[in-house]
């Protein structure tokens, strides 16, 4: 047993870590699954893995899971529950949670997501940036699409360049990038407007995704879709789509990756919108695993016995957007006294059943910090802790007119948001503010986002959103400093303060990871004084793993990162 | 029967237009389903409106809509970019497969029920009048979770989700959603069969024909169950049409690929032409279960013919 495996193992015998814990650091720092199973047989007891964790400071190690333990086999087919049909599987197309989780298997970027949260090279071999408005693509050799056709730099021209197209759900990746050329036989330059780092963080989510000049062509409109499955060069090769029920993927035997050679023969993602039948799917292994479970299932699958519950590291975040100019909100301390109010341990823990880590007062999550992470660590526990300081609340409100009501909108029937906007009302009430509840209908609330009209009347609303890239500018960006008229934007209050703009307008600019660290930690410090939104809790990525399966990232890389390849027999 | 097919090209009409009009209406965009809330930037919602023509004012685009409608193009999908025909075909199957198990479960175990309790009075009329007065009492998603508890997560028996393939996966994937569909319209079947027996049992000629020693079997099926029907059919064509509407409720909770889960998300998605072309189907198979309990009445009765008065 190594070192490591030691310390693991008194820890357990201490009662510090469960065995899910074991499981899951055991996995992160090399063990084997023979060595695991040894531990856990030496500790005795035959419980589940992920029962363990009821003692109060685990919540602390909730959202650090990368990875499962390794698989020690191969696996025919692997049953995966997703939680509504995805649209088309043109990767231009693919901006939502399982629209992702399956391209990502099929159509891969020039840049990946790791189960770590880091950006390394995918399709492309390098990056380089010569000069901050200069990005410079090395193509790798070798690489097949599932047709056999071999990829071209051609082909990586022709795929970014439709992006160009504002009907691409991610043109926005490309707001600031001038030309896209092919520069040499293995080459591809980007010419920018002006200096953008969040660009090339995004080359690893469908921004950079590549599929084959030919056959999309060929395919039109209808590329992506059932009649004309996509193509790409990924791990897995689209097989069959059986509508409203299911999507089947066939290994890909000529993957480039030979190291990450997919283990699993076929994956099939079957439909399940309804909550409950997601958690009875799991239970009783008609599905082997999914990602983002049921936050109402989640008791059951910890304490169940027929797989793991883990609680991957992410980089979502649940945050209350202002969208008022007007009223005690536009008061900079009314919105800090609200926020030193809102018992955020409590919600994490009632709202998402401990599935989420308080937020201090940022909006950006360890998780979203691929870089600097040890300075971005310091600055983070400097930051207000997230815990309850009615008197301080009550200092800040001091000489504030608290007439007129604050309308904070939830979506309807959506429980998450209903009790997130009472917790908050309870905490206005607290402070003599008049908080109304507004819910708005389901199918409307994602107007809010977009539309000034669908926002009239509304002072605030809650919103579960993240980060594509761990890039804290990808987010933080677009919601503190005012963008142009055309360009994406979740800055609804027009929050504009000159020491946070000019430090992130320098960050977005700087190339040089170390430098843009301290200059977003600056514009944290100051927005944790100047609440430009009131973040709450940092939810986890739960992934459920039946006994038969193992081995897929825990971590929020499952969107971009072909995470099906690394599953097979446990 | 001129007059029928009229009335429902005009019945499709009017649905079309209110259906059109209400998801038309209602604020909102299917651009906040596909992207799952996030926002877009300005020139991407302008492109995609234009693409699918919401710029376009609400009439010209039902009047699109329409047009295309009546030479068998029922639109694209904003959310899937699809077809609407090539997205509904292969759901059709599954609800039909459903509705018609459901139906039969109704006819058979409904009408069985409902003569035992008329004609053997007693402990086994309780029985059944209590189990049946709970049945009516108990909606379809509740029926769903308590038999997938039993069936699925105690047993180990069936399937909770998927429709299966080939009959015997289908039977064996969909016999809990058809129980769950039709467990309401069961028990009120078999009440209304026993309240119609009943009423039969009591008649003047049910007792003639007893006391001139008819043997009981011939009783019951000339005197008691023949005159009871026509009121069964009303009952159970009424169930079987509403049977349309629950489909929406079960095959969510049985993660079922059929028309009325598809109809929940295209709802929630506003992804109109999907909605407007499942709703059309659905008044369509509605309008038709009723013409096909009026001609059983005439079958039944020849005393009342078809399409005559108009008056149910």
């Amino acid at each position: 047993m190594s070192d490591d495996g030691a310390r693991l193992y008194d820890e357990l015998l201490a009662g510090r870590v469960s065995r899910a814990e074991l499981l899951r650091r055991g996995a992160a720092v090399g063990l084997g699954a023979p060595t695991l199973a040894a531990i856990l047989a030496a500790c005795g007891g035959g419980d589940s893995a992920g029962s363990g964790s009821s003692a109060p400071g685990a919540v602390a190690e909730v959202g650090t899971a990368v990875t499962t333990p390794a698989p020690t086999g191969e696996l025919d087919q692997l049953k995966w529950g997703l939680f509504y049909e995805p649209g088309p599987l043109d990767w231009i197309y693919d901006y939502n949670y399982e629209e992702n989780t399956v391209v990502t298997n099929i159509t891969e970027s020039l840049m990946r997501l790791t189960p770590q949260l880091s950006i390394e090279p995918g399709l492309a071999e390098s990056h380089s940036a010569p000069d901050d408005l200069t990005h410079v693509y090395t193509i790798r050799q070798g690489v097949k699409f599932h047709d056999g056709s071999p990829m071209t730099t051609a082909d990586v021209v022709f795929s970014m360049k439709r992006h160009l197209d504002p009907n691409s759900y991610w043109a926005f990746a490309y707001f600031n990038v001038k030309s896209i050329e092919q520069t040499g036989a293995w080459e591809v330059t980007v010419r920018m407007k002006r200096p953008d780092v969040i660009f090339p963080a995004l080359m690893a989510t469908p921004a950079g995704g590549v599929g084959p000049q030919a056959y999309v062509t060929a395919k039109g409109k209808n590329y992506g879709t059932p009649t004309a499955g996509p193509v790409g060069t990924g791990p897995f090769r689209f097989t069959s789509w059986n509508q409203g029920a299911n999507i089947t993927l066939t290994r890909h035997d000529a993957y480039w990756d030979t190291a990450h050679a997919p283990k699993t023969k076929s994956v099939v993602f079957s439909f399940i919108p309804e909550e409950s039948t997601m958690t009875t799917g799991l239970l009783s292994g008609e599905i082997d695993g999914a990602y983002h479970t049921p936050y109402s299932g989640l008791s059951q699958l910890r304490s169940s016995s027929v797989g793991t519950l883990y609680l991957g590291k992410s980089m979502l975040f649940s945050v209350i957007y202002i969208s008022t100019t007007s009223g005690p909100l536009a008061n900079i301390n009314v919105r800090k006294a609200l926020l030193k109010a809102i018992d955020r341990q409590a919600l994490a823990k009632a709202v998402y059943g401990g599935a989420a880590t308080p937020l201090p007062s940022t909006m950006t999550p360890l998780g979203q910090w691929s870089y600097a992470q040890s300075q971005a660590e310091a600055a983070f526990q400097k930051l207000p802790p997230p815990v309850v300081d009615l008197e301080g609340a009550k200092k800040l409100m001091q000489g504030v007119d608290t007439s007129g009501t604050i309308v904070i909108a939830t979506r309807a029937s959506f429980q998450r948001y209903i009790n997130i906007a009472s917790i908050v009302q309870d905490a206005g009430k607290k402070l003599g503010l008049n908080i109304q509840i507004k819910p708005i209908n389901p199918n409307d609330y994602g107007d809010i986002f977009f539309s000034d009209s669908a926002r009239k009347g509304i002072d605030m609303f809650i919103s579960e959103n993240y980060a594509d890239v761990p890039e804290p500018l990808e987010t933080l960006y677009v919601t503190v400093t005012p963008q142009p008229p055309n360009a994406l934007t979740y800055n609804y209050d027009d929050y504009n303060n000159p020491s946070v703009t000019s430090d992130l307008q320098k960050a977005v600019a700087e190339s040089d990871p170390a430098k843009r660290a301290s200059l977003i930690i600056a514009a944290q410090s100051v927005l944790a004084d100047q609440p430009a939104t009131l973040p709450l809790v940092s939810p986890a990525v739960p992934l459920f793993l039946n006994k038969r399966a193992t081995g897929a990232p825990a971590s929020f890389c499952y969107l971009y990162y072909p995470w099906a390849r690394d599953v097979g027999a446990a | 029967m001129a007059r029928r097919l009229a009335a429902l090209a005009a019945t499709l009409l009017a649905t079309s237009f209110i259906i059109y009009g209400a998801v038309y209406l209602a604020p909102g965009s299917p651009l906040t389903a596909v992207t799952g809330g996030r926002p877009l930037p300005p020139a991407t919602l302008h492109a995609i409106s234009h693409e699918y023509g919401f710029d376009k004012p609400f009439i010209v685009r039902y009047w699109d809509w329409l047009t295309g409608a009546i030479h068998g193009d029922f639109g694209r999908s904003v959310v899937f970019r699809q077809d609407v025909s090539s997205l509904i075909t292969p759901r059709i199957g599954t609800t039909v497969f459903l509705i018609a198990y459901a139906a039969l479960l109704i006819l058979l175990i409904g009408v069985a029920l409902g003569l035992v309790s008329a004609l053997r009075k007693g402990h086994l009329d309780t029985a059944i009048l209590t189990v049946t007065s709970v049945g009516t009492a108990v909606p379809a998603i509740v029926a769903a979770i308590v038999l997938i508890w039993i069936f699925t997560l105690q047993l180990g028996w069936l399937p909770a989700l998927g429709s299966g393939s080939g009959l015997a996966g289908q039977l064996r994937h969909l016999t809990m959603p058809a129980i769950a569909l039709a467990l309401a319209g069961t028990a009120y079947v078999a009440r209304l069969t026993r309240a119609a027996a009943n009423e039969e049992l009591r008649r003047e000629h049910v007792a003639t024909a007893r006391s001139r020693g008819i043997p009981e079997r011939y009783v019951v099926q000339r005197h008691v169950l023949r005159n009871a029907l026509v009121p069964i059919t009303t009952a159970a064509g009424l169930t079987i049409a509403g049977l349309i509407a629950g489909t929406v409720v079960v095959e969510n909770a049985f993660a079922l690929n059929g028309l009325g889960s598809f109809l929940v998300q295209a709802v929630g998605q506003k992804d109109v032409p999907v909605v407007q072309a499942i709703c059309l189907i659905l008044v369509t198979a509605f309008i038709v279960v009723n013409t096909v309990v009026d001609l059983l009445y005439a079958v039944i009765d020849p005393r009342i013919g078809f399409g005559g008065g108009d008056d149910r």
